[in-house]
């Protein structure tokens, strides 16, 4: 739990975050999303500290952050930011051990915790002795990732952590962390300035513009109930494909037939699941479906077109 | 080349303990740059505002010329290895200080601040981040200040600090090029091993890189130690020689033919030599007789009771051609036979060295008391008589005598070159005609300039009017130079000991000495 209330950062030359507040909630993900110069990392930096806010209050946990000592709060707080920040001097296995040894766990611990990381994310055990610079962009990303992760924070900062990743690399990861069990158990607060990235990862957006908050809440708010002008034009450009991510199969129902037994040979997804992510499953040639009610539906790359033009149209209107 | 080869293998011994001293020398002084360097650098880099200065004054520091550094040292410190080793200090602490700043600054912003973010205290960023990061760029420092240090501490031997600059001072002075190519190429070669080797380690990669660094500087300290070994046994008394004593054969050769007496010496600056046995520095010097400073320190002279050294009785050495043509000179000449014992010689030079009279005044006053000057001429000069004089006081005391007494009972008048590099130069100048006289040694006369065979040196050797008979002989016979009536007093080498050390070990000869050592 985070709740950050009026919190100011005045630099010498400007105001670079101003009178903010915002609480994420347990086992939410919380996007700062804006352009560079929103004051969206300095609040973030805020938050663990690494900058000291002018005026306003931090609760972490329930617990005002100016109480706790500098460096306990921050190894309770992982920290994943750009181009990962890994020690290039230290293998993955002693870069991912880093704070569990700040916080002196025994050493079978640690390395059962390592162990239980890579395997998550997916990276084989041989990279436990290489160095990072052996490793690709994305490979890089994921130990930064595995670091943040191995003290088994309750509460995650990202800055950016995707920034440094081509767009290809970057979308797989992002569905990969997206997937991970892990990362949804924490509390996140995570910078970007890329609005897909915002809406797929985001429980709530803050759209931050000269250090205040346009408007903060779900990405569906901010899309169709945008507060001002400025929120408005922000998804402009990306409107369209912006509400892939917004809308699931569940707002598809309408649209498409209903039957009451499920269809033979198509694979069945919950309906939360974004409209994005299902026209991803779709590119190949079977069918998935998904159960409203007492009914089933099903969606082929044939009738979702349809069904997603009148839907839109309904929101345009 | 042989010659070099054959010289290296006689010093062998000598060599080795130079080389090690050497290294000793760079190597403390760079564990002390390091020691202070290193958290200097750190300082700074954590207090941005001390970096302009420091790195400022530790810079000017370098662009001192090392030879003026050591010579501040002098007056500073003193001479020795202690003041030596602060002067190497601080040639090295430029580059140490400067690359561990630079080394840590150059640590990426954004990995400093992900440590922060993760929770390292500033501490652990610097020992776990930022130290380690910097490591090359500090050793590339370490690297260039080793380099540094190993052609510095040549110069260490002009502080009496030993190491190879003991051979290229000692051959410089002796214009002997074996002697100094002995001390320059194993000092070329530490150089250059030293260079290859931190090259390499600083090329290494990954976790190695950080084993041998790690190795590196707890083996500095053990190769700083070296210094030390040499001194191994600890000799009951130290000695410091002059370069020319150590390479000259009636030097420490000679000591070592008659007395059978091996010491293990310091080559010294024979200027620095009173200084470092008045300081405790050494023990035993090789000095010459009639030394002012052997009366200011309050030095006992060994007697040279077997006659190692040969005799060195001093006295005008003239062209017969100006004898003829100014007849009055020679009766002048004359007055001074035997007029300076040892003792009045150094009295007089003592006057000039530590009481700072003028050689003008020391000269009228000696003359005075003496009473060998008559009521002055005053007439028109008539005639030139140039006298030569060798580059150290004794000389200008010897000629200024002379000046003033041919002018007080002549009509010459007298014209004195002073300064001339060596008994080389002021003979040449004096057989070419361009001085009349100078005042000459006759060990000097016959070792530097007739250079007789062996057999013959060496059965004038002992006898002190033997070999003036030989030199007055034989320079008239191939140079037409004539040597005047010696003028008393033998400026010869002779082992000097403190005064009070001496007389509380009952050493008054080089026998006793030898005995002494002995027991």
């Amino acid at each position: 739990m985070i709740a950050v209330r009026q919190l100011t950062k005045q630099y010498p030359t400007h105001l670079a975050v101003d009178d903010v507040s915002f609480e994420v909630g347990q086992r939410e993900t919380l996007v700062l999303l804006g352009t560079s110069g929103s004051g969206k990392t300095t609040t973030l930096k805020m938050i663990n500290r690494l900058i000291e806010p002018t005026s306003g209050t931090i609760q972490i946990n329930g617990r005002d952050s100016r109480e706790r000592k500098l460096h306990e709060l921050r190894r309770e707080i992982g920290y994943v930011i750009q181009e990962t920040g890994l020690f290039p001097h230290y293998t993955i296995g002693e870069n991912i051990a880093l704070v569990p040894r700040l916080l002196e766990w025994d050493e079978r611990r640690i390395q059962n915790r390592i162990r239980e990381l890579l395997a998550m994310l997916r990276l084989p055990e041989t990279y436990l002795n290489v160095y990072p610079n052996q490793l690709s962009g994305g490979q890089r990303q994921r130990v930064g990732l595995a670091r943040a992760l191995a003290a088994q924070p309750s509460i995650l900062l990202m800055d950016e952590p995707l920034g440094a990743l081509d767009p290809v690399t970057r979308s797989a990861i992002r569905r990969e962390f997206k997937n991970l069990e892990e990362l949804r158990q924490k509390t996140i607060v995570l910078v970007t300035h890329d609005i897909r990235e915002a809406f797929e990862l985001g429980d709530r957006v803050a759209l931050m513009d000269g250090g205040r908050i346009q408007q903060i809440g779900t990405p569906k708010e901010l899309l169709l109930q945008p507060v001002n002008d400025f929120v408005r034009n922000f998804f402009a450009d990306q409107w369209l494909s912006l509400q892939l991510h917004v809308f699931s199969l569940q707002d598809l129902a309408p649209y498409l037939p209903n039957e009451t037994a499920p269809p033979p040979e198509a694979r069945l997804f919950p309906a939360q699941t974004q409209l994005a992510d299902a026209l991803n499953e779709l590119s190949g040639p079977e069918a998935i479906a998904f159960k409203t009610g007492q009914h089933f539906v099903a969606v082929q790359s044939a009738t979702i077109w349809p069904a997603l033009g009148q839907l839109l149209q309904k929101q345009t209107v | 080349m042989q010659e070099f080869f054959k010289f290296i293998v006689e010093h062998a011994d000598k060599l080795a303990e130079q080389t090690l001293t050497h290294i000793g020398l760079t190597f403390l002084s760079l564990c002390v740059a390091l020691v202070i360097g290193i958290p200097l650098g750190i300082l700074i880099s954590f207090r941005p505002r001390l970096v302009g200065f420091t790195l400022g004054s530790v810079g000017v520091l370098q662009t001192i010329p090392s030879i003026a550094l050591l010579g501040f040292m002098i007056p500073l410190l003193g001479i020795g290895p202690g003041p030596a080793i602060v002067a190497l200090f601080l040639y090295a602490l430029l580059p140490i200080v400067q690359n561990t700043y630079v080394g840590i600054r150059e640590v990426s912003p954004a990995l400093k601040e992900a440590a922060r973010g993760m929770g390292l205290t500033r501490w652990q960023i610097l020992f776990r981040l930022e130290l380690p990061l910097a490591l090359p760029v500090i050793f590339a420092g370490i690297r260039t200040a080793t380099v540094i240090n190993v052609g510095v501490a040549t110069l260490a031997a002009y502080l009496a600090a030993g190491g190879l600059g003991e051979f290229i001072f000692g051959g410089i002075a002796l214009n002997n090029t074996n002697m100094i190519l002995a001390g320059t190429i194993p000092s070329a070669l530490l150089a250059i091993l030293f260079d290859a080797g931190l090259a390499r380690l600083q090329n290494l990669r990954g976790l190695w890189r950080y084993r041998v660094m790690i190795v590196f500087f707890l083996l500095a300290p053990v190769l700083s130690s070296f210094y030390w070994y040499p001194a191994g046994g600890q000799p009951r008394l130290h000695a410091g020689f002059a370069h020319e004593f150590y390479g000259r054969a009636d030097g420490y050769p000679a000591l070592i033919r008659t007395y059978d007496l091996h010491l293990a010496a310091r080559l010294i600056d024979q200027n620095l030599m009173y200084e470092a046995v008045h300081t405790d520095l050494v023990d035993i010097i090789s000095g010459y007789s009639t030394d002012g400073r052997i009366k200011a320190f309050n030095l006992r002279t060994l007697a040279d009771d077997k006659h190692a050294f040969p005799p060195y009785q001093a006295a005008f050495v003239v062209r017969e051609a100006s004898l003829k043509k100014y007849p009055e000179l020679q009766p002048t000449l004359d007055l001074l036979a035997g007029q300076l014992s040892d003792s009045s010689m150094t009295e007089l030079n003592y006057q000039v060295d530590y009481l700072h009279k003028s050689p003008e005044a020391v000269a009228r006053e000696f003359l005075n008391q003496t009473g060998l000057l008559q009521k002055p001429y005053v007439g028109k000069r008539q005639g030139k008589l140039v006298v030569g004089a060798m580059i150290f006081t004794e000389q200008y005391i010897l000629v200024e005598i002379l000046r003033q007494l041919v002018e007080n009972r002549t009509a010459l008048a007298v014209v004195t070159k002073t300064g001339l590099g060596g008994t080389k130069i002021c003979f040449d100048a004096l057989n070419a005609g361009s001085i009349d006289l100078y005042p000459e040694y006759t060990g000097t006369g016959l070792l530097v300039i007739l250079q007789p065979p062996l057999a013959v040196s060496d059965s004038l050797q002992v006898d002190t009017k033997a070999v003036y008979d030989y030199v007055s002989t034989e320079f008239r016979r191939q140079y037409q130079l004539s040597w005047q009536k010696p003028l008393g007093f033998n400026n010869t080498y002779a082992l000097m000991m403190r005064e009070s050390q001496a007389g509380q070990l009952g050493i008054r000869t080089n026998s006793e000495l030898k005995r002494y050592l002995d027991q």
